[in-house]
């Protein structure tokens, strides 16, 4: 593909990689999905299609490390990238051990460059990559891990809970999500970091967002750039006017939801934001979205309605089904009184306080290793030593948990 | 150097302290909840809410009167039928809220049948008890209640004394006499105060006690290994641990005589595990007038249903109750209490 100047013959081989690609996760990812599907529709005119469903063994990762090869040969289709001619650095690129089974979805003309030289970590990428380590573990097992527990008790038992306490455990687990995302995001950076490499940030303090088109630049970012420069803008972008735009920005949270997983509540989760994404372009009109750190009281608003809009699809990202979802929200509507109120919000600001505490300082200082900014190698060592004490005597008590997104 | 040892120490305990203030207020790990006491040994704090997760998730309060739920003072009021429940942690129930526990059930399902009767269940289980410890228990603390019934749930495990916490009273028998004995361990009470300040107030230091708890029932590599040391470990052979504890239950004195010294007008038994009780207990039972109630029917008939009552699906566990079992016994215990309120109407 990169050495033919054959223009039909590059797409031909470009859409036989993106076949076998998207082949490959499809079938493993969604062939149940569809199968299911289509099995309820002609279960209705009697057929018995059951044979049909096949028990898959999905490997792990495969949506990140697809992606990644994805944007490889896209990237030398677009010319933007020369292709390897060395198969272990290819490999090593696929399957690069921190962020293989949850990213960040790293692009080749980053990464590959990386793994060509001799891996060398300097001293700042040791401190920087023990310290996002130290941080991350505190984030996913401290915070996210333990808000965790009360959310999958709550989401699998909505029948026992009241409607207060529904919705504290859709707060927790906004909550669990980024600690439990952004906390691996940190220990695959760090990780990396000490053999040398670089990896690109997942998260950038996403409930701290004024609006949702902010929001979708600090969340993910790896997957949400890689949407928008290889599906949004192939689509066409806001190149092909108003409606055209909205319908692309559907589109593309649609298939982004769809990533997730082969579930018709991420497709709703993907189109809620879709629709946001179309609602707030259409408020903006042609106006860019601003971004400064300066802080006004009216951004106290603004982040709350935006994390409110967010809180609310999280609820389809949770929940396991059609049935659970409408349930919630019945109980939502049906308002039964918690005793547990207070206790719940104690809990819920404690969280919230602690995530607060790690975002605050990684939004005035834009870094996410803000702490080697001490002076006083005491101070440093004495934070780090202490969040990892902490850390490894719960972990010592308490049971292990998995990595959420370590199911996509 | 100095400067930087010294911040070193500063910062490491103000991070604690930090992380000690959110572990608490998030109840991410629970400070101890027991307290010695002269006149029941080791029991539960007055006036703490807990937080509890393993099987399922419970939250609650021990009250005032340390035990858990509404502060029902040992003043009953009138027209009011109070039930004593005693057992183990099947029937102190960490695992649920206190509005679904079976006793909440029960006194649910009693109030809509009997209207004019306020009904009461008191909460006396205790992790950890057996015959011996709930009779003690009973006769030490349950009694200054003045309940109207006083339920024993019991299983196999439960039907022999067996002195298991240095800190509960024993209930022995000193010439053919049922005695409690209040004849503590003195270094493990000195222990106890000793130590209680730090776990009772920190979250950290508990989770150590816990840890080091944890090291002594589980091998340290299990723990930090995880699975990948019992897929190295899975051929070993495994300790047998269903052996029946109650082989020589025949020969148990004591639980005899706790059988024998039971007020049969208010003491109810009944087996709350799937598992029959011997033939030998039921018979002692019968000879000494106290009703004997057996749940494993009702326990076996869900679980062949489906549904099975000790299954947790959040954590895919198999332990305590779960929320329907906890709605089965109640509704059990209330069509079992239905025909003695009755009774007691008509007297």
């Amino acid at each position: 593909m990169f050495l033919t100047n054959d223009s039909k013959k590059r797409k031909y081989l470009l859409w036989a990689s993106l076949i076998a690609n998207l082949g490959i996760l499809g079938f493993f990812k969604y062939f149940n999905f569809f199968i299911d599907s289509f099995q309820v529709l002609s279960s209705k005119i009697g057929w018995n299609l059951d044979f049909l469903h096949l028990n898959i063994l999905l490997p792990v990762g495969i949506s990140f490390y697809t992606f990644q090869t994805l944007s490889y040969t896209i990237d030398i289709y677009k010319r933007k990238l020369e292709p390897t001619n060395n198969l272990i650095e290819f490999a090593l690129f696929v399957s690069f051990f921190p962020q293989l089974v949850a990213g960040p979805i790293e692009r080749a003309k980053d990464l590959l460059p990386q793994l060509k030289v001799k891996l060398s970590p300097t001293i700042d990428q040791i401190k920087q990559g023990v310290t996002l380590v130290i941080f991350g573990l505190f984030k996913k097992v401290m915070i996210g891990d333990t808000a965790g527990r009360f959310v999958d008790n709550i989401f699998g038992n909505l029948e026992e809970y009241k409607s207060f306490e529904l919705i504290a455990a859709l707060v927790l687990f906004s909550i669990q999500i980024y600690a439990d995302f952004s906390g691996y995001s940190s220990i695959a950076r760090g990780t990396s970091k000490l053999l040398g490499v670089e990896l690109m940030k997942n998260f950038e303090q996403p409930y701290l967002s004024r609006n949702i088109t902010e929001f979708w630049r600090r969340w993910h970012i790896s997957l949400s750039s890689w949407l928008k420069d290889y599906l949004y803008i192939s689509l066409g972008g806001n190149r092909s006017g108003r409606i055209r735009t909205y319908l692309n920005l559907m589109i593309t949270m649609l298939l982004g939801g769809l990533w997730h997983g082969a579930s018709w509540n991420f497709v709703i989760w993907g189109g809620l934001h879709g629709l946001y994404l179309a609602c707030h372009k259409l408020m903006i009109g042609n106006n860019k979205v601003e971004e400064n750190s300066n802080f006004r009281l009216t951004d106290f608003f603004k982040i709350l309605s935006t994390y409110l809009l967010v809180l609310f699809t999280w609820l389809f990202f949770r929940s396991t089904s059609w049935d659970s979802t409408l349930l919630f929200l019945s109980k939502l509507i049906y308002w039964e009184k918690s005793e547990y109120s207070l206790m719940f919000m104690i809990v819920i600001s404690s969280y919230v306080l602690m995530t607060l505490i790690f975002d605050l300082f990684e939004y005035r200082t834009g870094r996410h290793t803000y702490l080697l900014r001490l002076e006083s190698r005491g101070l440093k060592i004495g934070i780090l030593s202490a969040l990892l004490f902490v850390t490894l005597i719960y972990l010592f008590q308490a049971e292990p948990a998995p990595f959420i997104y370590f199911q996509f | 150097m100095i400067k930087q040892g010294f911040l070193f120490f500063f910062s490491f305990f103000a991070v604690l302290a930090i992380s000690e203030l959110f572990i608490q207020t998030s109840n991410l790990a629970d400070v101890s909840s027991t307290e010695f006491y002269d006149d029941i040994g080791r029991g539960r704090r007055r006036d703490l809410d807990y937080l509890y997760f393993n099987e399922g998730f419970g939250m609650g309060r021990f009250n005032q009167f340390r035990y858990i739920g509404e502060p029902n003072p040992p003043l009953k009021g009138e027209n009011t039928v109070r039930i004593a429940l005693l057992g183990d942690s099947y029937v102190e129930s960490f695992q649920i809220f206190q509005r679904n526990y079976f006793g909440e059930v029960a006194e649910d399902q009693l109030e809509s049948e009997f209207p004019d009767k306020k009904f009461e269940f008191l909460n006396f289980g205790r992790s950890g008890f057996d015959i011996g410890d709930i009779y003690a228990y009973q006769k030490n603390f349950v009694e200054k209640f003045n309940p109207d019934y006083i339920i024993y749930m019991v299983a196999n495990a439960d039907l022999i004394p067996k002195y298991s916490d240095p800190l509960r009273p024993k209930t022995i028998l000193r010439n053919d006499s049922l005695v409690i004995s209040f004849d503590f361990n003195k270094n493990e009470v000195k222990m106890f105060k000793m130590t209680k300040f730090l776990t009772q107030y920190s979250s950290i230091l508990n989770m150590i006690h816990n840890g080091r708890k944890k090291t002594k029932s589980t091998p340290l590599f299990a723990i930090l290994l995880d699975k990948v040391y019992f897929w190295f470990n899975s051929t070993k052979n495994k300790p047998n641990l269903s052996k029946n504890e109650v082989d020589n239950f025949g020969l148990n004195p004591i639980t005899k005589k706790i059988l024998s010294s039971l007020d049969s007008t208010k003491v109810l038994i009944f087996n709350r595990d799937t598992t029959e009780l011997p033939q030998f207990f039921k018979h002692e039972c019968l000879e000494n007038n106290i009703k004997y109630f057996d749940l494993s029917e009702a326990l076996i008939k869900m679980k062949k249903g489906g549904y099975d009552p000790n299954k947790w699906e959040v954590t895919n566990k198999i332990g305590h109750w779960n929320h329907a079992a906890h709605r089965l016994i109640g509704k059990e215990l209330a069509r079992s209490l239905n025909p003695l309120v009755i009774k007691e109407n008509t007297k």
